[in-house]
């Protein structure tokens, strides 16, 4: 099982080969639904410009995709506007601090990490983008434990339930071990 | 500003006590409830973002866990707009309104 403390100045991490599995690979994953492969970007001037290649104005259609990139006003004429100019960018973030925790996470070949509060807060956001898509696939609302509860040890949402808790825990411990950067 | 003052007197603002909307600046941001997020998260994401002391934060995320949502900020519809994307940026479902 998972293990984070604070240790001085740093967080120590010491994750299962599983866990890094399970972590990278989500992270990935969620990486993917946003569009995005890296923060890298194919076209430096649109970059530049401000200009996204996907100028998306309609909410997204999957749920999940639509949970991490919301209307930010209840007019849907001015959340598409708003949405026009800021799409872009937010996927970019996302996607950037998705790819960071991936790679950190396959690049501690022996499960060992240290990280400091700056990485950690980009870890964290990422953790939480991930616990929104699964909380959405799982339909999580706020009777979830009692539903958990019920749920059959056959369900084929076991695997994914199991996960979801999983990544609670470890934002939880994340979260007590961080400062504020 | 009220009509018929008299325009020799200058009048000192006083600041307006942080909890509170201000009634000359009327945009607002708006945190919504969302089974997902940690109350530890979404309390962190308001230290972080907005300054606000530890106490202040979790009175903020537990009201709107308790009442559905939260005014966490006011001010220019610029300001508020800014303060949505960094929320978004965090996961937190948020949005701008007038108040």
């Amino acid at each position: 099982m998972a293990t984070i403390k604070r240790k001085g100045d740093v967080i120590r991490i010491r994750l299962e080969p599983e866990e890094r599995m399970i972590l990278a690979g989500f992270a990935r994953e969620v990486s993917e639904l946003l569009g995005g492969v890296a923060a890298a970007d194919p076209d430096p001037l649109a970059a530049m410009v401000g200009m996204g290649s996907d100028t998306a104005s309609a909410p997204p259609e999957d749920p999940a995709l639509r949970r991490l990139l919301p209307d930010a006003y209840d007019d849907p004429a001015v959340a598409a506007e708003f949405r026009r100019l800021t799409d872009d960018e937010l996927r970019r973030g996302k996607t950037s601090a998705l790819a960071r925790l991936g790679d950190d996470v396959e690049g501690a070949a022996d499960g060992q990490l240290e990280i400091d509060d700056e990485t950690a807060d980009v870890w964290v956001q990422a953790l939480n983008d991930v616990r929104l898509v699964l909380g959405v696939r799982l339909n999580v609302d706020d009777d979830y434990r009692p539903w958990r509860r019920g749920i059959a040890p056959d369900d084929p949402r076991k695997p994914l339930i199991a996960a979801y808790d999983w990544l609670t825990g470890v934002q939880e411990m994340l979260l007590s071990a961080m400062r504020l950067p | 500003m009220s009509a018929g003052a008299a325009p020799t007197v200058e009048r000192v603002e006083q600041p307006v006590e942080d909890d509170e909307v201000k009634p000359d600046r009327p945009w607002v941001t708006i945190v919504w409830n969302d089974p997902v997020n940690l109350m530890t998260y979404v309390t962190y994401v308001f230290q972080k973002l907005f300054g606000y002391p530890k106490a202040k934060a979790q009175k903020l995320m537990r009201q709107v866990h308790e009442e559905g949502r939260a005014v966490v900020s006011s001010g220019t519809r610029e300001q508020m707009e800014h303060d949505v994307a960094r929320l978004h940026a965090h996961g937190l479902w948020a949005t701008v309104s007038q108040d």
